[in-house]
């Protein structure tokens, strides 16, 4: 194992969002991943953790990274997503009005994280939401810097 | 081209100088982040009417180098700073977001 990250997430708290995106980031550039899979990885962790700040009570994210790829899972503690098929559709939103006027609620996030990840595995109820995402390191130039 | 040419009419930038340098190619606009975040490519410019946080924090993960605020949004000075952290260059124009896109055009940064 090359880096092992835990961040907690807020519920509500717009002007952190983004933090765990952003130091994810940050270890993945200093574990040089390729620029692609920075891409990637950043897409969907972002997306990830704006769901958590505005969907759900608050939660976290951890971040594994080893030789062969890059482990995400983003948890929160309820209310759930009821119907993950239908939150899955691209344009379906429960966002709140708040939340479209900083930018978001385009229902875009679970495709945008779906698209970005290699693979993907949702689980939810009432308990709450956990998301694990890989990202294969195959291809992935250790040479290719910023 | 780097940031500094791409300030037109009496657009200002409200970040430090050095986030000017940056090389800008290309060009996205767009008020939703998904869709920035989706479709914008490394060194585009962002044109929003958005004026949060949240922009800059995409800006940043998206590797955009600058961030034009249409339609006279003022960014936060907390934004400011952070932007100036990132290293992303923030201008400010009246116009709204078409208007910024032709302007760009007619002076030949697209
Ligand atoms: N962590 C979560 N907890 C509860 N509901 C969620 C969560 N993530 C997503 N959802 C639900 O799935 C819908 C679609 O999510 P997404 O595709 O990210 O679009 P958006 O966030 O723009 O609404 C959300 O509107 C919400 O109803
Ligand atoms: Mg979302």
């Amino acid at each position: 194992m090359l880096a092992r990250k835990h961040f907690d997430i807020q519920a509500g708290n717009y002007d952190e969002a983004g933090k765990a995106a952003s130091e994810i980031k940050r270890t993945l550039k200093l574990e040089h991943c390729s620029k692609e899979l920075i891409k990637r990885v950043s897409v969907a962790s972002y997306e990830a953790e704006i769901n958590i700040v505005i969907h759900s009570v608050g939660g976290f994210a951890d971040c594994t990274i080893d030789d062969h790829a890059v482990y995400l899972q983003f948890v929160d503690h309820g209310p759930g997503i009821a119907d993950i098929a239908l939150a899955m559709t691209e344009g379906y939103s429960t966002a709140s009005d708040e939340s479209r006027l900083n930018g978001f609620g385009a229902g875009m996030g679970l495709s945008n994280i779906q698209k970005s990840a290699d693979e993907m595995t949702l689980i939810s109820d009432v308990n709450g939401t956990i998301l694990k995402l890989k990202f294969h390191r195959e291809g992935d130039d250790s040479h290719d810097s910023e | 081209m780097i940031a500094s040419n791409w300030r037109l009419k009496d657009w200002t930038f409200r970040t430090s100088p050095e986030t000017w340098n940056h090389d800008v190619v290309g060009l996205y606009a767009s008020d939703l982040l998904s869709n920035v975040l989706r479709h914008a490519e490394a060194k585009n410019a962002l044109v929003t009417t958005l004026s949060n946080m949240n922009v800059i924090a995409v800006a940043s993960l998206a590797n955009l180098p600058l961030v034009i605020f249409s339609e006279g949004k003022e960014p936060s000075e907390a934004m400011i700073e952070k932007a100036n952290e990132e290293g992303v260059a923030l201008l400010v124009a009246k116009e709204d977001s078409v208007q910024v896109i032709r302007a760009l055009l007619e002076a030949n940064l697209l």
